[in-house]
C-alpha cells in the first residue's frame, strides 16, 4: 500500500515539475539576463575565443529597486488584495455560519449556490460586471437616481480602483467561504451551550469560541483570496482603468507589449518573494492550532 | 430551594417532559434516574435556561426563571461530553466563568488554584484538553462548572463516558465535593447504582413523568410501581390478583400457585390486579420457617457473581423466579433440575398496582 502510493504520486510529481518547476527556475534565470534587442532574451552563457563566459546582470532589479513606480505599485497590489480579502472575510464569515447552521438538508444546496457561478466563465462574468458598472447599465443608473434625489451628482464606477475590489470580492468570496464553512461546520454546539451556561452572553460566545476556534479556517480563506487577488491582471484590465492598474497588469506588459521578459520575470519574481513571505507568516501565526482535539 | 410546579416540555408533537412537579432543597444533592429518552435531560435544560418550558413555571428561590438567559442564571451545568474549551488551557478553562462574571484577576487565579487543587490537577493548569485522559477531563469540567460557585450545579451523566474503576472513584469524589461545598446538586444518570450511592433523594422518571421521589433506601424497599421496581435493582415481578384480606394481610391469587400473603399497604381492593415483587436476595431456598411464606419449583440455571449466586428457579405453573444467594464460592452448587423449596419473610413481599 505505502509503495504503491508512492508509485501513484509520481506522475503529478513529474507534471508539476516539468510544467511548474522548470519553468520557474527558467524565469528566475531570466530575471537576471539581458532582455534580447527584438524581444525575448539574450544567451546566458557567452560564446568568445577564449570558451564560455557568463552574461548576467542584476540590471533588472536595480531598475526595480530605484523606480519609485514599480514599489508604489506593488504596495498598492498589497493593499488592494488586503482589502479584498478582509472584505471577503467580512462578508464570507455571516454566510459560512448561517450555512453551517442551517438545517443539514439544505447546506448542500446552500453550497452548490456558493460555487454556482464557477459554473460560468471568470471572463464572462467581468464583462457582465462591466455592463452593470457602466453609466447606462441597470446598478449605477438606479444609484445615480438615488444620488440625484439627494441632490448629489452621478457617481462613475466603472475604470475606478473601486471596481476593481468589487469585482475582486466577487470573484474569490467562494474561496472565502469553503474554508470557514468546513470549519464553522466541524465546531461542536456543546461548546456555545457551555459557554453561555458559564455566564457568556451571544456576543462573547463569538469572541471567545467560535472566533478563536475558526482561526485555521480565516488563516486558510485569507490565503486563498490574498494571494491570486495580489497577482490579479484581467479584472484591473478591464475595470480598472489607468487608476485601478495593478502589478499584475505591468508584468504582463513586459511580457506581452515592451516584450522586457528579464523586467517582467524580476517583478513576478519579487511578488512571489512577498507572497511567500506573507503565507510563512500566516502559517507562523497559525502554528499548532490547526487540529484540537 | 429549587422549585418546580407542573413543567411540561414539548417538542412539536411529543411530551418530553409532562406535568413535572418537584422541590429541591439547597445544599441537597438529587438525582433524576431513568432510562434513556425518559425526559431527565430535557428537564435539566429547563432548569439550565436552554428550553423554555411549555407548561409550568421554574422558580429558584421564589424568584421566577422564566425569561431569564442561561448566561444570568447562577446554575452551571456538567455536560455529558464536558465540552471543554480546546483553544484554552486547563486553567484558562477554569477561569472561563470567572471572565465572564468580571471578578478581578488575582482573585480568578486563587479561585483557579483553588479550583485545581479541589479535584486533584494541580500540574496540570497549562495543558490543553486534548492532551488530557477521560477523568482528567471529567474533572477540568467539574472544576470549571463549580468555579464561580453556582446555587446549582446540574450535571448530566457525567461518569457515563468513564471505566468503572474511574467512575467509582470520581463518585465518592463528587460526594465529597458536594458536602464540602454545599452547593445544589442536580444529577442525571440511567445508572440505578449511581444514583443510589450518590444522592439525598432520587427522582425516577418514565415517559417524562416523575413518577417516585424518595431517599434511595426508601426507593429500594417500597417501589411505589413496577417500572420502579424493576429499574432500581433487580425484582422478581409475579402477575398477582388481590383475592382477600387476612389478619389485615393482603391474600394474593397467582394462577397455579398456593396464596401468598404480604403485608397490606394502601386502599387496595380485593379483585384489584397487580404484581407480586419479591427482591431475589429476600429469598432463601430453604422450607419456610414460622410467618414466612413458601413456594416450591425446580432449579433452572446458576450465575456465578462472585461475592453470591443468582439461581433461576422454575415454579410449577410455569413462571420464573431469581433468588440470590451469599457465599457463591464454595458452595455445593445445586444442579438443574433439582427441587427446591423458595420462602421469604412475609414483609419481603410487596404488591403492586398496574
Amino acid at each position: 500500500m505505502e509503495r504503491l502510493s508512492r508509485w501513484l504520486a509520481l506522475p503529478p510529481l513529474a507534471y508539476l515539475c516539468a510544467l511548474f518547476g522548470l519553468p520557474l527556475l527558467l524565469m528566475v534565470l531570466a530575471s537576471f539576463q539581458w532582455p534580447g534587442e527584438f524581444g525575448g532574451l539574450e544567451p546566458a552563457l557567452d560564446r568568445s575565443e577564449d570558451g564560455y563566459r557568463l552574461n548576467l546582470t542584476l540590471e533588472s532589479y536595480h531598475r526595480l529597486g530605484e523606480d519609485g513606480l514599480y514599489l508604489g505599485l506593488l504596495l498598492k497590489s498589497f493593499l488592494y488584495a488586503l482589502v479584498t480579502a478582509l472584505l471577503c472575510l467580512l462578508l464570507g464569515y455571516p454566510l459560512a455560519q448561517l450555512i453551517a447552521r442551517s438545517p443539514s438538508r439544505w447546506r448542500g444546496w446552500l453550497l452548490l449556490l456558493v460555487v454556482l457561478p464557477f459554473w460560468s466563465n471568470f471572463l464572462i462574468r467581468i464583462y457582465a460586471w462591466m455592463i452593470l458598472l457602466s453609466p447606462e447599465g441597470l446598478l449605477l443608473g438606479v444609484l445615480n437616481a438615488l444620488l440625484a434625489w439627494f441632490g448629489l451628482g452621478p457617481v462613475q464606477l466603472l475604470y475606478t480602483p473601486a471596481a476593481v475590489i468589487l469585482c475582486m470580492v466577487y470573484v474569490h468570496l467562494p474561496f472565502m467561504v469553503l474554508p470557514l464553512y468546513v470549519n464553522l461546520e466541524r465546531q461542536d454546539p456543546a461548546l456555545l451551550e457551555a459557554a453561555r451556561d458559564l455566564g457568556a452572553s451571544r456576543w462573547q460566545c463569538f469572541w471567545r469560541v467560535t472566533w478563536p476556534l475558526s482561526l485555521p479556517g480565516v488563516y486558510a480563506g485569507t490565503a486563498l483570496v490574498f494571494i491570486p487577488a495580489f497577482g490579479m491582471f484581467a479584472i484591473p484590465d478591464l475595470v480598472g482603468g489607468t487608476e485601478g492598474i495593478m502589478i499584475g497588469n505591468v508584468i504582463r506588459t513586459q511580457f506581452l507589449e515592451a516584450r522586457d521578459w528579464p523586467f517582467g520575470s524580476a517583478l513576478a519574481i519579487v511578488m512571489t518573494l512577498v507572497i511567500l513571505v506573507l503565507a510563512w507568516l500566516a502559517a507562523w501565526l497559525a502554528r499548532g492550532k490547526a487540529d484540537y482535539g | 430551594m429549587l422549585e418546580l410546579r407542573g413543567v411540561s416540555h414539548r417538542y412539536g408533537n411529543v411530551l418530553a417532559v409532562d406535568q413535572v412537579s418537584l422541590t429541591v432543597a439547597s445544599g441537597e444533592f438529587f438525582t433524576l434516574l431513568g432510562p434513556s429518552g425518559c425526559g431527565k435531560t430535557t428537564l435539566l435544560r429547563l432548569i439550565a435556561g436552554f428550553e423554555q418550558p411549555s407548561e409550568g413555571r421554574i422558580l429558584l428561590d421564589g424568584k421566577d426563571l422564566a425569561g431569564v438567559p442561561p448566561e444570568r442564571r447562577p446554575v452551571h451545568t456538567v455536560f455529558q461530553s464536558y465540552a471543554l474549551f480546546p483553544h484554552l488551557t486547563v486553567a484558562e478553562n477554569i477561569a472561563f466563568p470567572l471572565r465572564m462574571a468580571r471578578l478581578p484577576a488575582a482573585r480568578s487565579k486563587e479561585r483557579v488554584r483553588e479550583q485545581l487543587a479541589a479535584v486533584r490537577l494541580e500540574g496540570l493548569a497549562e495543558r490543553y484538553p486534548a492532551a488530557l485522559s477521560g477523568g482528567q477531563r471529567q474533572r477540568v469540567a467539574l472544576a470549571r462548572a463549580l468555579a464561580n460557585r453556582p446555587r446549582i450545579l446540574l450535571l448530566d451523566e457525567p461518569l457515563a463516558a468513564l471505566d468503572l474503576k474511574l467512575r467509582e472513584q470520581l463518585q465518592l469524589e463528587l460526594i465529597r465535593l458536594q458536602r464540602s461545598l454545599g452547593i445544589t446538586f442536580i444529577y442525571v444518570t440511567h445508572d440505578q447504582g449511581e444514583a443510589l450511592a450518590l444522592s439525598h433523594r432520587v427522582g425516577v422518571m418514565c415517559g417524562g413523568r416523575l413518577v417516585q421521589v424518595d431517599r434511595p433506601a426508601e426507593l429500594y424497599a417500597r417501589p411505589r410501581n413496577r417500572f420502579v421496581a424493576n429499574f432500581i435493582g433487580r425484582c422478581n415481578l409475579l402477575e398477582a390478583r388481590v383475592s382477600g384480606r387476612v389478619n389485615g394481610h393482603l391474600v394474593l391469587g397467582i394462577p397455579g400457585l398456593p396464596p401468598v400473603s404480604v403485608p397490606a399497604e394502601g386502599n387496595l381492593e380485593v379483585g384489584e390486579l397487580g404484581v407480586l415483587a419479591l427482591r431475589p436476595e429476600h429469598i432463601r431456598l430453604q422450607p419456610a420457617r414460622a410467618g414466612e411464606q413458601e413456594l416450591s419449583g425446580l432449579i433452572q440455571g446458576h450465575l456465578f457473581l462472585g461475592a453470591t449466586s443468582l439461581y433461576q428457579v422454575e415454579l410449577v405453573n410455569g413462571m420464573r423466579l431469581d433468588v440470590q444467594v451469599a457465599g457463591g464460592h464454595g458452595e455445593v452448587v445445586l444442579e438443574p433440575g433439582t427441587p427446591v423449596r423458595l420462602s421469604w419473610p412475609l414483609q419481603a413481599g410487596r404488591f403492586l398496582r398496574e
